[in-house]
């Protein structure tokens, strides 16, 4: 059977609820008179009827909670537990951070050493001792010139560091 | 402006907010202040209408039960993220709810295909059958076919089709739930029948 082309998109917006009044008339008028569009009608309704979902057979395997909900009990107890595990986790992470942090100032040389120097005191310089200078130079390296270094600035590295020590 | 902040204000924007919403918004102003009833009563306003969405991906009642309470979870977390931004109007729990019950529904039934690398259906399949004539075997294998088919529809479509027939929202508040006018809801169920007939007409052939 022929189905009708103009009716047609008209039996899919029924389903959508999308017709006014004026048009259900003439669908319902069209369909009295039409087999082929009645058919059709049908087997659109049908196709959203076996799109439904069917319930289960069989009963949930687990045991029912206590308390007028089960789904409430049941969902409530699943939020507190997920909060508890996010406060426990919070927790650690915080305390890694504090652990890491601790951790990165201890090895941080300019925070460490004053630390040490208030732990072990120097010592009472002993009689007839005199500062090595020139090993202190040399050891800061300031003053080794690069092969074809401009003498005029290494004086000025220099004159900054007795600037610096004052 | 974020898509979900446009969706927001199109939500308000829809004027008068219904009773049902506001006591929704009331209920979890009340869990935000640490309130367990509110909790418990949300879930029971709403449980109907979650295990409706996520029984079509759920290969049992159990399987549902969870998905439905993961739901809930995941909507709970929304509420408590987006707390700060109640002062702007009133929290659309529900529409936020049924969009994950849809969305989560939908991702478990992928999930469960990668590992099994068998549809959900398939499930349904291993079901015992009780005696009945082969036409009514056909027929169920015809329903089969088109629930996976349900599936496997364009987001938007299969969101509306769900709402509408497994939800029984009305087009209006399914427009609410996905932030879109009641005309484009429509259109979109149109469309998904059309192609859910179209299937079951080249089944025929």
């Amino acid at each position: 059977m022929k189905r009708c082309v103009e009716i047609e998109p008209l039996l899919y917006r029924r389903v959508a609820d999308a017709l006014t009044a004026e048009e259900i008339a003439r669908v319902d008028a069209h369909l009295a008179a039409c087999a082929a569009c009645r058919e059709e009608s049908a087997r659109i309704l049908d196709v959203l009827d076996m799109a439904r979902t069917r319930p289960f057979s069989g009963r949930p395997r687990v045991a029912p909670l206590a308390g007028p909900s089960d789904m409430a009990a049941a969902t409530l107890s699943r939020w507190k537990h997920r909060q508890r595990r996010r406060a426990t986790a919070i927790a650690l992470a915080a305390g890694a951070a504090a652990v890491a942090a601790a951790a990165s100032l201890a090895l941080m040389p300019g925070i460490h050493a004053p630390a040490r120097e208030r732990s072990h005191p120097p010592a009472p310089a002993a009689e007839g001792w005199e500062p090595d200078v020139d090993g202190a130079w040399d050891a800061a390296g300031v003053l080794e010139l690069e092969p074809g270094a401009d003498l005029a600035a290494a004086d000025d590295e220099l004159f900054s560091l007795e600037t610096n020590e004052q | 402006v974020a898509p979900t902040d446009e969706r927001d204000a199109k939500l308000r924007a829809f004027g008068e907010v219904p009773d049902a919403a506001q006591r929704d918004a009331a209920l979890a102003r009340d869990f935000l202040e640490g309130d367990d009833t509110g909790f418990a009563m949300l879930v029971r306003r709403h449980e109907r209408s979650v295990l409706a969405l996520v029984r079509r991906y759920a290969d049992d009642e159990d399987a549902a039960q969870d998905l439905a309470q993961r739901a809930f979870l995941k909507a709970f977390e929304v509420v408590r993220r987006r707390r700060w931004f109640s002062f702007r109007g009133p929290l659309p729990f529900r529409a936020w709810l049924l969009r994950i019950a849809v969305n989560l529904g939908k991702n478990h039934a992928r999930d469960v295909r990668r590992w099994r690398r068998a549809p959900v259906e398939e499930a349904e399949t291993a079901a015992p059958v009780a005696c009945v004539g082969a036409a009514a075997l056909e027929r169920e294998e015809q329903a089969r076919a088109i629930r996976a088919a349900v599936i496997g529809l364009p987001r938007r479509q299969r969101e509306v089709l769900t709402l509408r027939i497994d939800a029984e929202l009305p087009f209006a508040d399914i427009a609410n739930v996905l932030g879109t006018t009641e005309n484009a809801a429509k259109v979109s169920f149109h469309q998904a029948v059309k192609r859910l007939r179209e299937l079951m007409a080249g089944g025929e052939e």
